[in-house]
């Protein structure tokens, strides 16, 4: 075995898309998850490819959507990779790449498309709004309430079930060890090195030393930060999804509203995910919220989301509801991701937060640059831990 | 808002049994007795479980199950059935056991068709992550029950949950065992015990459990004609499993019956063959003929020596699993006991389950048979008045005391029975070829999944198999294949099947209608498939 330069913590789509990135480069690496493989938010996202902004970065007022609008060069950065990433990894990971709608139902909506579309262009992306007769030729299938629609033609979806686990496969070609079912319980900075204690499953525990540390641990982000004795602002959120049961290929769009909160897609095996970011419920642990224990759905929030699916898509109405589950996702205080360095603990590196499925693969590349190179070849500076400086400058140890 | 509103509603019982069969029977006729609301959800028209299948209410069936065996499910039946005061809610399933929230009040408001951006979702939210509620850890007492209704669906929240869903048939994959003909032979039992109709024409029954036999009987009373019944077993293990003392002694009644039954099939002319298998069923569109391969005494099929019956049915009889995904959606604390119906749940002495006021009685807890679930119901229907502050601890004692040594008597004979009636190790993975479905609802070769096993070593558990290659997420959302991908992943990893887990249940725990789920009518057709 390689010596290991890198220890990945986190198995979901950013940790093993990093494991291979810097395997690719020639790193040693030792990817460790805590459960199994691509099974929280990684796998049971919706697998939306999103690139215009979501309806969470333009709801909270024009201020603040000009701000989160700075995450579209990572966007369109992130269209490449998915573009060639199915012939990177040898592997059929359903992208496809037919278009997206973000449909309005009133005039205030179409207000937001307007301004939201302002905004995406002002930072070069270039979407056509869509009169009701231009969607309806488009999108036969969507109901008469809709008036308008904010179209990127390359938007899509991926199947998240997929991509993780192809990005796991290629990476352990390249030598990567891959240790599932295993914790982190310590992390020590020793002169230029990491030392980092894990225990497998049986409750074996040993050290492996390693040059840098990424935390690519999603939700449980802030968690690894702490054993860094580090703040990561990333907070825990368990959102629900819905399957509904096959149907004929019917909806060849991501479909998203502009004021409410919808994503709804067709998948290749003929089943309509609907989803859009609509909570289930923590259990408690004390005084804490569990994201250990099982979240439980909320009813009311799976029938609205629903019933928002029914409407603007009428032909799904007849069909059964398959399952729903719920995926805890991470985000941080300012919606931007984590991406960088930490500059107070020297070779402690975060990918997480944000869109992490459409993002996931280009912070996983951008990242492994920045570990093995010093600097990536897009610059991630707007989404660097350093934005909290001001609060890891009272923990860093050295 | 209109309907929407009652839709969701904060109605509230003292006790919910789920499950109308014998447990919950006898569990609803305690209750009621010391003057506690019950509410009987169950997802058949009418109440008696699998077990007792009724007649639909506007049949009238001469000699509706007479034989013995029936006797004591049948007098609880009768003792509650038409009691006006319980609250039965049939044609209903639970989709859901969840922790109530605090928030009732303000969600049937941030639901509303006025779209999900009100001040109240707002302020919802904002709660949800400020407030601290009433705790909500295990053991926080009440449940929520999310419930599919004729008309709907509604939550009922409960101060206590009886949950007693009872078993289905262990289904066994073979090469053509999704061919339309191939049942359980319970479930062909179910057609003739409810509705006195034949479900077929020449039957062959293959199994381990003795079930076969009462179903083969039945079969012949109905006139129908039973081509052979195929124990795995080896003569002289069916026959101990049929005669043994312990058995003989305590249970004269199922004894008697049984070789009762052996003495009609013998003079039916109906072959009984033993040290067989069930490997393949054939047929153009339907079943035409079953091919049966001796198990060779090391356990192993041998297919060179086969016969073929021509048939039109097969009823698969292996035994039974325990219906446990709401057990395991609550979140309730399982174990895993192969030969007495997979994934059970575990249960202190009051049958209370790891999580507060979830109490759990019938086949989830083992399956033991049906006049055992009876004293399970009634054990755990004190156990619900003595959590209740109903009844102190020495009268909930005594009053139990004698349901205790029922069941213990009973306990025994269904141990004795499990162990008899269990398919050889490994059948389950024998009778599979690579190009047998194994996940019928995602049409999912046993082969495709353990290429996918070769190819993704990290996959060591079912849900993470179910992931990346869609078993078990269709339809049946696993019931059917679950215990066969288990076998399957634990066998390609060298562990046992419960290292490897069921599937994850989440609520919903079964297929729900758009349009019960919807706040709007819809109208537009079912789109075309």
């Amino acid at each position: 075995m390689k010596p290991v330069n890198v220890v990945v913590l986190g198995g979901g789509l950013v940790g093993c898309a990093a494991a291979y990135y810097l395997a690719r480069r020639g790193a040693g690496v030792l990817l460790v998850e805590q459960g199994d493989l691509n099974r929280e938010a990684s796998g049971r996202n919706a697998g939306s490819l999103h690139f215009q902004l979501e309806y969470r970065l333009i709801r909270y007022g024009d201020e603040l959507a000009a701000q989160f609008a700075q995450i579209i060069p990572l966007s369109l950065v992130a269209l490449e990779d998915w573009r060639g990433l199915e012939a990177e990894l040898r592997a059929d990971l359903e992208v496809g790449m037919h278009g997206g709608l973000i449909v309005a139902e009133s005039d205030a909506d179409v207000a937001l498309l307007e301004r939201r579309q302002a905004l995406q262009e002002k930072w070069g992306l270039a979407s056509q709004l869509l009169s009701a007769a231009e969607v309806r030729r488009m999108a036969p299938y969507l109901a008469e309430s809709v008036i308008a629609a904010g179209y990127f033609p390359h938007e899509g979806h991926a199947n998240p079930r997929l991509v993780a686990p192809a990005f796991a496969r290629r990476a352990e070609e390249l030598g990567v060890t891959i240790q599932s079912q295993t914790r982190v319980t310590g992390l020590m900075r020793d002169g230029a090195q990491w030392v980092v204690t894990v225990v497998d499953r049986s409750g074996r525990a040993r050290e492996v030393i390693a040059d840098a540390v990424l935390n690519a641990a999603g939700a449980w982000a802030g968690e690894i930060g702490a054993l860094a004795h580090l703040h990561l602002p990333i907070f825990a959120v368990p959102l629900s999804m819905n399957v509904i049961e096959r149907a004929a290929p019917l909806i060849p769009h991501l479909v998203q509203h502009a004021s409410q909160r919808l994503t709804l897609k067709q998948v290749a095996a003929g089943n309509v995910l609907v989803g859009g970011g609509w909570p289930s419920r923590f259990s408690r642990e004390g005084s804490a919220m569990s994201t250990q224990r099982r979240a439980d759905p909320v009813v009311e929030n799976v029938m609205a989301n629903l019933t928002l699916a029914a409407r603007l898509v009428p032909a799904i109405g007849g069909l059964h509801l398959l399952r729903s589950w719920t995926g805890i996702t991470g985000i941080t205080t300012d919606q931007m991701p984590l991406l960088g360095a930490v500059p107070e603990a020297p070779g402690f590196f975060v990918a997480a937060g944000g869109a992490a499925f459409t993002h996931g693969p280009t912070y996983a590349r951008l990242v492994s640059e920045l570990i093995l190179e010093g600097r990536p070849s897009v610059s991630i500076d707007l989404y660097s831990p350093a934005r909290f400086s001001h609060i890891n400058n009272f923990m860093a140890s050295v | 808002m209109g309907a929407s509103d009652q839709q969701v509603s904060d109605a509230t019982c003292d006790v919910a049994i789920i499950g109308a069969g014998p447990s919950g029977l006898a569990a609803a006729a305690v209750l009621r007795e010391h003057g506690v609301g019950v509410t009987v959800i169950d997802e058949q028209p009418r109440a008696g479980g699998q077990i007792l299948r009724q007649p639909p209410k506007n049949f009238s069936v001469a000699h509706w199950l007479p034989a013995k065996l029936y006797d004591r499910v049948k007098a609880a039946l009768h003792a509650v059935s038409e009691q006006q005061d319980i609250d039965w809610r049939f044609q209903s399933t639970v989709l859901g056991i969840l922790r109530p929230s605090a928030y009732r009040t303000l969600r049937a408001d941030a639901s509303g068709a006025a779209g999900p951006e009100s001040a109240a979702v707002r302020s919802h939210m904002e709660r949800q992550t400020s407030v601290a509620g009433p705790d909500q850890k295990l053991g926080g007492g009440a449940h929520e029950l999310w419930i599919q209704g004729p008309s709907g669906c509604y939550l009922l929240r409960a101060n206590a949950v009886l949950l007693a869903p009872g078993c289905y048939e262990r289904p066994l994959a073979f090469p053509g065992w999704t061919l339309p003909g191939v049942m359980g032979a319970g479930a062909i039992q179910g057609f003739v015990k409810s509705q006195q109709f034949v479900p077929g024409n020449r039957f062959v029954l293959a199994g381990s459990h003795p079930l076969q036999l009462v179903v083969a009987d039945q079969l012949l009373t109905a006139g129908a004609q039973v081509a052979a019944v195929v124990f795995t077993q080896r003569k002289q293990q069916a026959l101990r499993m049929l005669r043994h003392p312990f058995v003989a002694l305590r249970h004269h009644r199922q004894l008697l019956e049984t070789s009762h039954i052996l003495r009609r099939l013998r003079r039916a002319g109906v072959p009984v063959i033993f040290g067989h298998t069930i490997v393949r069923a054939d047929g153009a569109h339907a079943v035409e003929k079953a091919t049966i391969a001796e198990i060779n005494p090391s356990g192993t099929i041998d297919h060179h020596k086969t016969h073929v019956f021509e048939c039109d049915r097969i009823g698969v009889c292996h035994g039974f699993l325990a219906s446990s995904e709401l057990a395991r959606q609550a979140g309730a604390d399982m174990h895993w006991k192969d030969h007495a119906g997979g994934w059970l749940a575990r249960h202190d002495d009051w049958l209370e389950s790891s999580i507060k006021n979830l109490f759990v009685a019938g086949e989830i807890t083992s399956v033991d048979g049906a006049d055992a679930a009876l004293e399970k119901g009634r054990i755990a229907a004190v156990g619900i008045l003595r959590s209740l502050g109903r009844l102190d601890d020495n009268r909930a004692r005594s009053l139990a005391s004698n349901a205790r040594k029922r069941l213990s008597h009973l306990q025994r004979f269904a141990a004795v029975l499990q162990q008899l009636a269990q398919p050889p190790a490994g059948l389950a993975l024998q009778t599979m070829s690579d190009d047998t479905l194994l996940c019928r609802c995602e049409s999912i070769q046993r082969g495709e999944l353990q290429r996918a096993l070769a190819d993704n070593k990290h996959v060591l558990s079912a849900d993470a198999a179910k992931l990346l290659t869609r078993v078990g997420m269709g339809l049946c959302q696993g019931r059917l294949c679950g215990d066969n991908v288990a076998r399957v992943i634990a066998d390609a990893r060298g562990v046992q099947p419960d290292e490897v887990g069921p599937f994850q249940a989440q609520a919903p725990v079964k297929p729900v209608p758009l349009a019960a789920l919807t706040r709007e009518r819809i109208t537009s057709p079912r789109p075309r498939m």
